[in-house]
C-alpha cells in the first residue's frame, strides 16, 4: 500500500505543455479520478505516475520512495487500459495467473488467487476456456482481474470501462468499489466521464487545457465548484451559466440585460462579503459577474407553493420552455434568455409545456456567482450540508423519507 | 407524407433479420427505432432507403407502394454511421452538394446553410476541409449536408454515436429543433436509450428482428409490454424479481412477495402461472429508514422489503442505493448527495401502480391489453 505525490509535476512535448506543473496528493488507499476531456493531460499525468513517460519537471514519490527516476518494471503498479491487452492465445486462467507466475508465486497460491478472483469477476465458468470466446465485457473483467489479482500497491486504470454498454458500466463501477474496498489499494482512474467520477471515487481531480482545475471529494466538487469550468464539467445537464450585472448597489444581481424574461435576485447570502469586497475594490469590471444554477436546482425548495409564501432567499422566475425533452420521470425545459441557453430538470408531474411559462424556483444557496473575466467563483461562506427532504414527507417523487440530518 | 411498413421481412440465409415489421410513421414526427446491436435497426434503414428489398412485405410512401422503387425515387436524405465527406471540398461545399447538384439557386443555399450551420455550432468552420476537422466536427458537417436538403424523410443510423457525451447531449436538442423548426419528418436510429426517448415523438423498439413496441417515449418507461422492453429503457436499470407465479403470488429468491388486489387480480389471469417477475423502476422506490414514519398506509404500498445498504453512489442531482434484499439487490434513486450509510438497515416501499408484473412465453405484460401495443406483430 502506497500513497502517491506529485510535487511540480509538469511534462512538455517540444514546445507544448501537456501537463502544466501541479501538486497532487493522494492518500493511501485512496480512490483517485482524473477526470477531463480528451487532450486535457490526464492519461499523460497518469503515465508520469506509472513510469511510461518521464517528467519534464518536479518530483513523483509513492510514499517516501521518490520514484521519479525508476523505470516502469520497478514502480509496482497495476494497470488496466481501455484495450484490454489480453492474450487471447491464452485460456482464461492462464491469463489470470500470468502475473503471479511472473512474480514465481507456487502453484498452489496461484490457483487459490485465480479462484478467488475468477468467482469474483463471475469467470468461473469460463476459466478453461480460450480468451477470445469471451464476450466484451467479459474481457473487460478479466483485464481488470488480472491486474488486481497480483495485489498492487497502486493501480492505474485508463479509461477501463469505456469499451462496455451502460447497463454493464454500472455492474462494473460497483464491483470495481469493492476490490478496492477488498484490497485496500491506492487507485488512480482516468476518464472523461463524470458519472465514473462521481460515483467511484473519494476525491476527483479535475483537468483542462494541461492544468489541474479542482481537487476535492465528488459532494464538495458538485457543491462549490472552484470555477465556471468545473461548474459545467460536473452535473449532468450541465449547470446554466449566464451573464449578470451587479446592481442596487450591490444588493441585487440582474440577469437577462434587457430582454423580455430577465430578472434581478437578491445577492445570496454567502456572498455578501465577497460581493462589498469586490465593489469596495472598485474598478471597470467590478459589478460584471457570472450567474450560475444548477438544471435540477430550479424545482426549488418550495415548489408547488403559491407565490408570495416563499421563504427569504427563494426565488422565483417565470419562463417559457422552447423544448422539452424526456429523461426517465423527468423532464428537461430548455430555455433562452438574452441569447443564453438554459436549463431546468423537474419531475413529470409538474405540466410543462413548450410556450407556456413555468417557474424556475430557485433558493439562494443553489444560486453560484463567478467573476465574469477569470471565471472564478467568487469567495463564499461556507454552506454546510444541503437541505434534505422533510420526514415523512411523501410528495410526488420516489425518493428517500425519514432522512434525519 | 406518412411512411408505413406492412409485414416487412429480411432473410440473410438462416437468420431472419426482420420479421414481418408493420411500422407507421407520421409525418413532421420524430421517430426513434431502438434496440440492442443487431436487433435489425440498421436493415430497417437499408429497406427503406431501397438499399435492399424486403424478402416479403411492402413499404409505403403515402399510400403508394415503393416497395420496388429505387432509392432516388424514394427521396430519403440520409446521415451514416460512417461519414462519407468530401475530402476536397470545403465543410461549407460539403453541406451545399446536395443543393448544387439538384440546381437549387446560389442565394437559397446561402440561406438553408445558415439556417442548419448555426444550431450545430459549426458556422466558425465552415471553410476548413475535413482533414483539418475533429471527428466531432466532421459529424456535425454530414448532419448539416443531410439536413440542408427537404426530402420525405431524414433517416439518420447512430448519428451522433461518437461524439462524446457532453457534446451528445446538446447535439440531440439541436437535432430536434432542427426537425420541428423545418417541419421534417426523422426516423432514427440509435442503441442509446437515453437519446432514443429524449427528443423523440414516437419509439419502436426492436427485439430480434421484430417490432415489439411502439409508442411515446412516456408509454414505454410506464407501461412496456415485455420485460425486455421495460430492461431496456431506464437509468439506472429496472429492478427485478423473478420467481414462480402461483395463486395470486410470486415466491423467489427473496422470499414470498405479499401483493396487494390489484396486483394479485392481475397475476391470477390465467396466463399468469408458471416463471413470472415483478418489476419497478428505482425512481418508484421510496427508502424508508428505522424510525421514520411510513408512507405506505397513505400510498399503498403494494411491495415492502427490509434491507441493508450496499453502497450508494452519488452521481450529482441523485443517488443510486443498492440494497440487499434476501438474496437479491434492488436500487433506488434518492434526490441529490444523500449519505445513506453503508450496512445500515432501510426499508424498501414500491406503490401498487409502479409495479409491472410480467409472465409467460416472453415475459409480456400481464396487465396491459394486447391491443396497447401499437404496430406490435400478431403473428407466429
Amino acid at each position: 500500500m502506497s500513497s502517491i505525490t506529485l510535487e511540480g509535476v509538469g511534462k512538455r512535448f517540444g514546445n507544448f505543455t501537456a501537463v502544466q506543473r501541479m501538486d497532487l496528493a493522494v492518500e493511501n488507499g485512496e480512490f483517485v479520478a482524473i477526470l477531463g476531456p480528451s487532450g486535457c493531460g490526464k492519461s499523460t499525468t497518469m503515465n508520469m505516475v506509472a513510469g511510461l513517460e518521464s517528467v519534464s519537471d518536479g518530483r513523483i514519490r509513492f510514499g517516501d520512495r521518490d520514484v521519479t527516476d525508476e523505470p516502469v518494471e520497478r514502480r509496482g503498479v497495476g494497470f488496466v487500459f481501455q484495450n484490454y491487452a489480453i492474450f487471447t492465445h491464452m485460456s482464461v486462467r492462464r491469463n489470470l495467473e500470468f502475473g503471479l507466475l511472473v512474480q514465481g508465486r507456487p502453484a498452489s497460491e496461484r490457483r487459490r488467487a485465480v479462484e478467488r478472483m475468477a468467482e469474483f469477476m463471475e469467470l468461473t465458468a469460463r476459466l478453461d476456456q480460450n480468451a477470445a470466446t469471451l464476450s466484451v465485457n467479459e474481457l473487460q473483467k478479466l483485464a481488470i482481474g488480472r491486474s488486481a489479482i497480483v495485489e498492487p500497491a497502486i493501480f492505474l486504470l485508463d479509461e477501463p470501462l469505456s469499451n462496455l454498454d451502460a447497463a454493464f458500466r454500472e455492474r462494473m463501477r460497483s464491483d470495481l468499489r469493492q476490490i478496492q474496498q477488498r484490497l485496500g489499494q491506492t487507485m488512480l482512474y482516468v476518464t472523461h466521464d463524470q458519472i465514473e467520477a462521481m460515483g467511484l471515487a473519494d476525491r476527483i481531480a479535475v483537468m483542462s487545457n494541461g492544468e489541474l482545475q479542482q481537487f476535492d471529494t465528488p459532494g464538495n466538487i458538485y457543491r462549490e465548484p472552484a470555477n465556471v469550468y468545473v461548474a459545467r464539467f460536473i452535473g449532468a445537464p450541465s449547470m446554466n451559466i449566464l451573464p449578470a450585472e451587479l446592481v442596487e448597489g450591490g444588493r441585487r444581481v440582474r440577469v437577462g440585460g434587457n430582454a423580455s424574461g430577465a430578472t434581478s435576485l437578491e445577492v445570496p447570502t454567502r456572498y455578501r462579503g465577497a460581493v462589498s469586497d469586490r465593489l469596495a475594490r472598485g474598478g471597470l469590471r467590478s459589478t460584471s459577474l457570472l450567474l450560475g444554477f444548477r438544471p435540477e436546482a430550479v424545482d426549488g425548495p418550495s415548489s408547488g407553493a403559491e407565490p408570495g409564501s416563499d421563504g427569504p432567499g427563494v426565488m422565483r422566475w417565470s419562463l417559457a420552455p422552447t423544448l422539452i425533452e424526456t429523461v426517465g420521470r423527468r423532464r428537461i425545459g430548455h430555455f433562452e434568455l438574452a441569447g443564453t441557453q438554459l436549463r431546468g430538470t423537474w419531475h413529470r408531474s409538474v405540466p410543462l409545456c413548450a410556450g407556456v411559462p413555468v417557474d424556475l424556483v430557485l433558493g439562494e444557496r443553489n444560486l453560484y456567482l463567478f467573476d465574469a473575466d477569470d471565471e472564478r467563483a467568487l469567495p463564499s461562506e461556507p454552506m454546510g450540508e444541503p437541505s434534505r427532504q422533510l420526514v415523512g414527507e411523501p410528495g410526488p417523487r420516489g425518493g428517500i423519507t425519514g432522512v434525519s440530518s | 407524407m406518412s411512411i408505413e411498413l406492412q409485414g416487412v421481412s429480411r432473410r440473410y440465409g438462416d437468420t431472419l433479420a426482420l420479421d414481418a415489421v408493420d411500422l407507421v410513421i407520421e409525418p413532421g414526427s420524430f421517430q426513434s427505432v431502438f434496440g440492442p446491436p443487431g436487433a435489425g435497426k440498421s436493415v430497417l434503414m437499408r429497406l427503406l432507403l431501397g438499399l435492399e428489398t424486403p424478402d416479403q412485405g411492402r413499404i409505403l410512401i403515402d399510400g403508394v407502394d415503393v416497395t420496388d422503387k429505387r432509392p432516388r425515387e424514394r427521396d430519403f436524405a440520409m446521415v451514416f454511421q460512417n461519414l462519407a465527406l468530401f475530402p476536397h471540398m470545403s465543410a461549407r461545399e460539403n453541406i451545399a452538394f446536395p443543393l448544387r447538384r439538384q440546381g437549387f439557386a446560389e442565394r437559397d443555399i446561402a440561406t438553408r446553410l445558415a439556417a442548419v450551420a448555426e444550431p450545430l455550432g459549426i458556422g466558425p468552420i465552415l471553410d476548413k476541409r475535413p482533414a483539418a476537422l475533429s471527428g466531432g466536427e466532421r459529424q456535425r458537417v454530414a448532419i448539416g449536408r443531410s439536413l440542408i436538403r427537404p426530402a420525405r424523410a431524414h433517416l439518420m443510423d447512430e448519428p451522433i454515436a461518437a461524439l462524446d457525451a457532453r457534446l451528445r447531449e446538446d447535439m440531440r436538442v439541436e437535432l430536434k429543433r432542427l426537425q420541428r423548426e423545418l417541419g421534417y419528418t426523422f426516423i432514427y436510429v440509435t442503441h442509446d436509450h437515453e437519446e432514443a426517448m429524449s427528443v423523440a415523438d414516437s419509439m419502436a423498439i426492436l427485439e430480434r428482428g421484430r417490432v415489439v413496441q411502439v409508442a411515446e417515449p412516456d408509454t414505454i418507461y410506464d407501461r412496456p409490454v415485455s420485460l425486455y422492453v421495460a430492461e431496456l429503457v431506464g437509468a439506472p436499470p429496472i429492478n427485478v424479481l423473478h420467481g414462480e407465479l402461483a395463486d395470486g403470488a410470486l415466491a423467489g429468491a427473496h422470499g414470498s412477495v405479499v401483493l396487494t388486489d390489484d396486483l394479485r387480480e392481475s397475476l391470477s389471469r390465467p396466463s399468469a402461472s408458471g416463471r413470472g417477475a415483478l418489476a419497478f423502476r428505482p425512481d418508484a422506490v421510496r427508502v424508508v429508514q428505522p424510525g421514520a414514519q411510513s408512507c405506505a398506509a397513505a400510498q399503498g404500498a403494494a411491495l415492502r422489503f427490509a434491507g441493508r445498504v450496499a453502497d450508494v453512489e452519488t452521481l450529482g442531482a441523485f443517488s443510486v442505493a443498492r440494497v440487499d434484499v434476501a438474496g437479491t439487490r434492488l436500487r433506488a434513486l434518492l434526490p441529490g448527495f444523500d449519505t445513506l450509510a453503508t450496512g445500515s438497515a432501510v426499508t424498501l416501499e414500491v406503490a401498487a401502480a409502479d409495479v409491472m408484473p410480467f409472465a409467460g412465453e416472453g415475459m409480456k405484460r400481464l396487465d396491459i391489453d394486447a391491443s396497447e401495443c401499437v404496430g406490435a406483430v400478431s403473428s407466429s
